[in-house]
């Protein structure tokens, strides 16, 4: 299935943010991705939180990401995802496989069907195999043998210690929502890297990475699911850039190319503005002048200053 | 009486008042206010203009140097320029009629500076002096000390522009600013032969000072062309007029301001743009004005 996806990307578009290239120059020089996603600052930048993000996360310290910056950064991009109409399924299902491995150190396929979305029966299981595959490649779980799911596909050390740091009672419940957000956000975080990885690569071979999780139509098409990509990418993009500022005027100018204009762009920027109710610490929203002027959280531009004096 | 459309100050349309959102919100007034507070301290004590290691007398001058190439400042420039090289021989004393450049009615200006105590305007004897404590002075100084690429000269511009666009928010809350008051005084106003008074701003300096100023004084440190222009815009600053603020604020006219740290090009998929950080300089100069504010 997968082998048949990677033949049906087109090369006029950057299958992480949706941007569509326009000349022919564009699609030659980097087919598959766009020069924004694939600039080294945001690449090493995306490195370096997922390095840490994974240190932290195997130390155990999930429960306090909200004292942490890295953890709290991640817990942001999750926010992002756990709203996302499509890719809230999938957050769903982390958070009920990572209470499930704490509780039982196994989880079961049919809890993770309940979490699904889907028009019938297949297309749901489909949906969770790939988060399975998707869920291996960011290396929370791991290939392992027996007769069972869990354990040809077992939960890897790092989802182990997570787990073991999380304090939950029930299954049903999941994890908090905070908690859920950056177990989530780590995961699509690395996921976002590594398709980015293959994408440059030339998109050779079996799809890798969040790509797995994008929406099929009826042609079996995958479709980009920008609204959570691109505000993810711009903030990532920016922030990596070596900028604290960024303008409602300059968002929009971001997203017009990628497609995303009109009430796409209003209910993105809302999200950012903060006047949709979502958790996330991204960003300080000003409103000057007839529009929103927004500021990184000073946690997160130390944080990445700190990556830049690592790197130097 | 000055009844307009406009912004007095940044030439923004309005439906009422003499001021704009932008120009009339607090922190605007608040954090001028206290930057010109800082530098008439400092003035006090100071026996020159240093503008390359003091951070207050470095902004006003950077934005000074905003203004000077513009057409309609051309006759200010020039008067503060005779003053200073003037000032400088010892000659003290002016007849107002030497001062005149071109057709423009100078008297506005002089008393403008006569208020600030930059000069002493004799009306009666037509008569300029430039008194000993003057900042033209101080200026002259500077430049004898220092007269490698130093941007003091446009110190005297700056520190009279925003002198008068802080009266203009005084006045413009107590009363209606009237011609040749405040910031009116930098402005060409003329009379047709109907009585009808036109008022000629030079908006594409007025207009980028308050941006760069509210900007400042609303805590941003980085903006961009997109900005820029969406302010422009909206004060008819467009076409090559606009390429003009771009290339002076991003120094590709010889204005070698320090505003800006950096200005540097981006991509943004399909539209390239500048992008401007402020000089840390002025960012900490912002935290000491806000901090000074918040105690009072």
């Amino acid at each position: 299935m997968n082998m048949s996806l990677s033949a049906q990307l087109s090369k006029d578009k950057c299958w992480i943010c949706g941007y569509k290239k326009m000349t022919q120059s564009e699609i030659l020089l980097l087919p598959y991705i766009c020069h924004w996603c694939s600039n080294e600052h945001t690449v090493t930048l995306i490195n370096n939180i997922i390095l840490e993000a994974k240190e932290r996360l195997n130390q155990g310290e999930l429960s306090k990401c909200e004292d942490i910056d890295v953890l709290s950064f991640v817990a942001d991009i999750g926010t992002f995802g756990a709203h996302h109409p499509y890719f809230k399924q999938f957050s769903k299902m982390m958070s009920i496989m990572a209470v499930q491995v704490a509780l039982e150190h196994k989880y079961t396929l049919d809890r993770l069907v309940r979490a699904t979305d889907g028009k019938g029966i297949q297309e749901r299981w489909e949906r969770v195999f790939n988060c399975i595959d998707f869920l291996m490649d960011v290396g929370l779980l791991e290939k392992g043998h027996g007769h069972y799911m869990y354990e040809r596909y077992r939960p890897s050390n790092l989802l182990l210690n997570l787990t073991a740091s999380v304090e939950v009672t029930d299954v049903e419940k999941g994890l908090p929502p905070r908690t859920a957000a950056c177990l989530a956000g780590y995961a699509w975080l690395h996921g976002i890297a590594i398709t980015i990885n293959w994408l440059k690569e030339g998109a050779r071979g079996e799809a890798r990475g969040i790509i797995r999780l994008y929406a099929k139509g009826e042609d079996r098409k995958p479709s980009i699911p920008k609204s959570f990509t691109a505000p993810i990418m711009h903030t990532l993009g920016h922030l990596a850039k070596g900028y604290d500022e960024f303008s409602e005027a300059d968002f929009r100018a971001w997203l017009n190319p990628r497609g995303l204009t009109g009430k796409d762009a209003d209910f993105l920027t809302n999200i950012l503005a903060k006047v949709v109710p979502l958790s996330h610490r991204l960003v300080n929203p000003i409103y000057a002048g007839g529009t929103y002027h927004f500021k990184f959280n000073p946690l997160y531009i130390r944080m990445r200053e700190r990556y830049r004096e690592r790197g130097r | 009486m000055v009844k307009g459309s406009r912004c007095i100050v940044c030439g923004d349309r309005i439906d009422a008042g003499q001021l704009c959102d932008w120009c009339r919100d607090p922190r605007f007034e608040g954090v001028l206010r206290g930057l010109i507070e800082e530098v008439d301290l400092q003035l006090k004590q100071a026996t020159r203009i240093d503008v390359k290691s003091n951070s207050t007398f470095s902004l006003i001058a950077d934005l000074g140097l905003l203004g000077t190439r513009h057409p309609l400042l051309s006759s200010p420039s020039k008067i503060i320029a005779v003053l200073i090289t003037e000032g400088g021989k010892g000659i003290r004393k002016f007849k107002m009629r030497d001062l005149y450049y071109g057709q423009r009615d100078v008297k506005p200006f002089l008393m403008m500076l006569h208020d600030l105590g930059l000069v002493v305007c004799d009306e009666a004897k037509e008569e300029v002096t430039i008194p000993d404590d003057s900042v033209l002075l101080k200026i002259k100084h500077e430049l004898e000390v220092d007269p490698r690429r130093n941007p003091a000269a446009a110190f005297a511009l700056g520190y009279v522009t925003l002198k008068s666009i802080l009266k203009t928010l005084e006045l413009a809350k107590q009363q209606v600013v009237q011609y040749g008051e405040a910031v009116m005084c930098l402005y060409s106003i003329t009379k047709s032969t109907e009585g009808k008074v036109r008022v000629t701003m030079p908006k594409s300096y007025m207009a980028t000072l308050s941006f760069v100023l509210g900007s400042w004084a609303r805590g941003f440190t980085e903006f961009s062309e997109l900005d820029l222009h969406k302010f422009m815009v909206d004060r008819g600053v467009i076409g090559k007029e606009f390429k003009e603020v771009l290339a002076t604020l991003s120094c590709a006219f010889a204005t070698t301001h320090g505003l800006y740290e950096r200005a540097n090009v981006e991509h943004l998929g399909r539209v390239v743009i500048h992008r401007f950080r402020l000089s840390e300089d002025y960012v900490r100069l912002y935290e000491r004005i806000r901090e000074r504010l918040r105690t009072r």
